[in-house]
């Protein structure tokens, strides 16, 4: 089958979906890892040099010049080393006191004693050399430089040339991890589509293989149970079910054919024969009201066939009108009742109210008349036919009931398919057609229709949705 | 009778204008719609037989333009198509009656004739009389020579239909659609249970039959001597 376009693609345009979405995840997770640890390192390593910068300003404050040199040589001797950067400086920046010999290129903010300027962050500057270091790369340092109330100078700093080393590091793997993360994300998600696409692909072709004609060729199902198999499964009862109608429709074809070849045959040999003879006005005036009866009863037979064709296609639907099921009946009965009463049944109505139903009026009373036909064919007189009208808030029932020889039970089953007859009625007239057209109204209500046993007897239910 | 028949199946209409004028109709024919149109208004005919289904212009446009233009021509529809609202559109289109193919030729000759006889409307009747038979509309009742008949509803409403066709045929199916409203055939031949009936109960013995059998056609009520 052919494969959709790359870009069309539904699977392709999930994973690329998916992809951006898991991609963008990691970068968040990575830079909440980033800002975590590098960030709150030197966050937490800049109040300390505040709160250092806090602690110098006071102690400095009325001292004279050499006083401070001996504190800030102290402070460097004891905190000082090779990354915390203390210096003193005169108002012209010359070096007095600290492990720093040379003022840096720096911006310089006023200070009141014993705190921190408002506001003002850290600064970054480049040192010419590392103190300890004269030789070394120019470094980096961070911190502040304050201009104290006697003029003094004073610079404390940090020297973040490994914290920069460090940082560098961390990111360097952070995006290591992140192009990883978008190969595994990516290489993983062609592999899974390929699989999706495959599997969708094989759908795909064996729909398009039964399309053609291979119409025994069912979705195939893998023992894993998942939603594909599911959805395999699905289908293939689906085809299964058109496979029964479609088989159905076959043996409804085959037996009009055959219903239908045996008194059109019986025509044509009726006509043969009478031409043999010698012509005679009144054999042929017989012959010919014989035939037009007879194919008057293959056109019946149609009109049956379409009647129930009409039914089972739903469209009566859309004429629904408020039907009362007890009014059609005692019509249905009133009709009925001469024809009964000359085969020796005594035809009643048993329907205490009227029972409303939502339905077609004219193929109900088609269905109703082909039950009480029924009844008055096959139930040999003397005997009684009762029709009970009735039913729940739900449901409404109509039922034919009859005390005659009723119909093997075996035959309960097959006698709402189109031309089953029960064997021995086959002398009987009727097309076979009676109690289908009865099933396809009912079905058409949304109803269904039922044989059952009376001992002695048959009754027929009828049962339909109420309004 | 002048005649029109609508009609463009070559088979059907050389039959039907055959046994039309075997029956001693005058009969036209047009074999498409405009035709049959053009024919309908130029020329004065008692009835009208259009097929549903024509070339150039359908059966119901023809009878729905003829209405348009003020004619009241009674309109016999044929159609192939049986169902409900088949039917339904068809009356609706200005057809006064409806035929379903195939149909016995007997029966559309006795409809033509009840549609002919329906063109010469009369006043509104509250007594049919046919013969020394009456029947009172409001009182329901029925007498044949001055004897009270007791008649069930049904028998009722089929008599009245024979009387007001009296003297004319009328077929099992007009029966089935006039008087039950059926628009299909039962089995069981339910309208000749029927008749025998109504028939024992009007025709006692010691009168002059009034209801007979038209052979292969149905049945008709004796208006004459």
């Amino acid at each position: 089958m052919r494969t959709p376009a790359r870009r069309r693609s539904l699977v392709f345009r999930y994973l690329l979906l998916y992809s951006s979405l898991f991609c963008a995840l990691v970068v968040a997770v990575l830079a909440l890892v980033y800002w975590s640890t590098v960030r709150a390192h030197e966050r937490q390593a800049d109040r300390a040099l505040d709160a250092e910068v806090v602690r110098l300003s006071g102690t400095l404050v009325g001292r004279s010049e050499t006083q401070m040199a001996t504190v800030i040589t102290q402070s460097s001797a004891e905190h000082g080393g090779r990354t915390t950067i203390y210096m003193l400086a005169t108002e012209r920046r010359e070096y007095l006191a600290g492990n720093l010999r040379e003022w840096p290129v720096v911006r310089e903010e006023p200070s009141a004693a014993g705190s921190a300027p408002e506001g003002a962050d850290l600064q970054e500057f480049p040192l010419v050399r590392r103190p300890d270091d004269p030789g070394g790369p120019a470094t980096v340092a961070r911190g502040r430089a304050l201009a104290l109330p006697s003029g003094h100078r004073l610079l404390v700093a940090r020297n973040v040339t490994e914290v920069g080393e460090l940082r560098d590091l961390v990111t360097r793997w952070l995006l290591g991890a992140l192009a990883v993360t978008v190969l595994l994300g990516i290489g993983g998600g062609a592999v899974l589509s390929r699989r999706l696409s495959a599997r969708l692909a094989s759908l795909s072709s064996n729909s398009q293989a039964i399309l053609e004609g291979d119409l025994q060729r069912r979705m195939p199902v893998s023992p894993r149970g998942d939603e594909f198999d599911a959805l395999a499964e699905s289908l293939n009862r689906m085809l299964d079910r058109i496979q029964d109608l479609m088989d159905g429709m076959r043996a409804v074809s085959e037996s009009i054919a055959h219903d239908m070849r045996s008194p059109i045959s019986r025509l044509r040999s009726r006509i043969e024969l009478v031409l043999m003879q010698r012509p005679d006005g009144d054999a042929y005036r017989e012959v010919l009201q014989q035939t037009v009866h007879d194919v008057d009863g293959v056109l019946g037979m149609f009109n049956a066939l379409l009647t129930i064709a009409l039914a089972e296609s739903g469209a009566p639907r859309e004429r629904f009108v408020e039907v009362d099921l007890r009014a059609l009946a005692a019509d249905a009965v009133e009709t009925y009742e001469p024809v009964a009463e000359e085969r020796g049944l005594r035809l009643t109505l048993d329907a205490p109210e009227p029972v409303l139903v939502r339905g077609e009026p004219h193929l109900l009373t088609q269905a109703l008349t082909n039950l009480l036909d029924n009844a008055v064919k096959y139930v040999p007189g003397p005997g009684n036919v009762v029709v009970r009208v009735g039913g729940t808030a739900e449901r409404a029932t109509l039922r034919v009931a009859d005390d005659g020889p009723g119909v093997p039970a075996s035959f309960h089953a097959r006698a709402f398919e189109r031309f089953a007859r029960v064997e021995q009625s086959r002398t009987t007239p009727g097309s076979g057609l009676g109690l289908s057209l009865v099933r396809a109204v009912a079905r058409l209500h949304g109803g269904e229709v039922t044989l059952a046993d009376a001992r002695p007897g048959l009754v027929v239910g009828l049962e339909l949705p109420r309004t | 009778m002048r005649v029109l028949l609508i009609e463009d199946d070559r088979e059907a209409a050389r039959y039907l204008t055959k046994g039309l004028a075997e029956s001693g109709h005058i009969v036209d024919h047009a074999a498409d719609g405009p035709r049959g149109l053009m024919l309908a208004t130029s020329e004065s005919y008692d009835v009208l037989v259009v097929d549903r289904m024509l070339p150039g212009l359908d059966g119901l446009s023809v009878v729905e333009a003829l209405r348009k233009n003020g004619s009241t021509v009674p309109a016999l529809i044929l159609s192939a198509a049986g169902s409900v609202e088949d039917r339904v559109a068809g009356l609706r289109a200005g057809g006064d009656d409806y035929l379903t193919k195939p149909f016995a030729f007997a029966e559309l000759l006795a409809r033509l004739d009840a549609l002919l006889r329906r063109s010469q409307p009369k006043a509104a009747e509250t007594v049919l009389h046919v013969a020394d038979l009456e029947m009172n509309l409001l009182a329901r009742t029925v007498t044949r020579g001055g004897q009270a008949i007791e008649l069930k509803p049904r028998e009722f409403r089929i008599l009245e239909y024979l009387m007001r066709h009296a003297g004319h045929v009328v077929t099992r199916t007009m029966l089935l659609e006039n008087v039950w409203d059926y628009n299909f055939d039962p089995q069981t031949n339910v309208i000749d249970v029927h008749i025998s009936r109504l028939r024992q109960k009007i025709d006692g013995a010691g009168v002059a039959p009034l209801l007979q059998t038209v052979r292969g056609a149905g049945y008709r009520l004796r208006d004459g001597p």
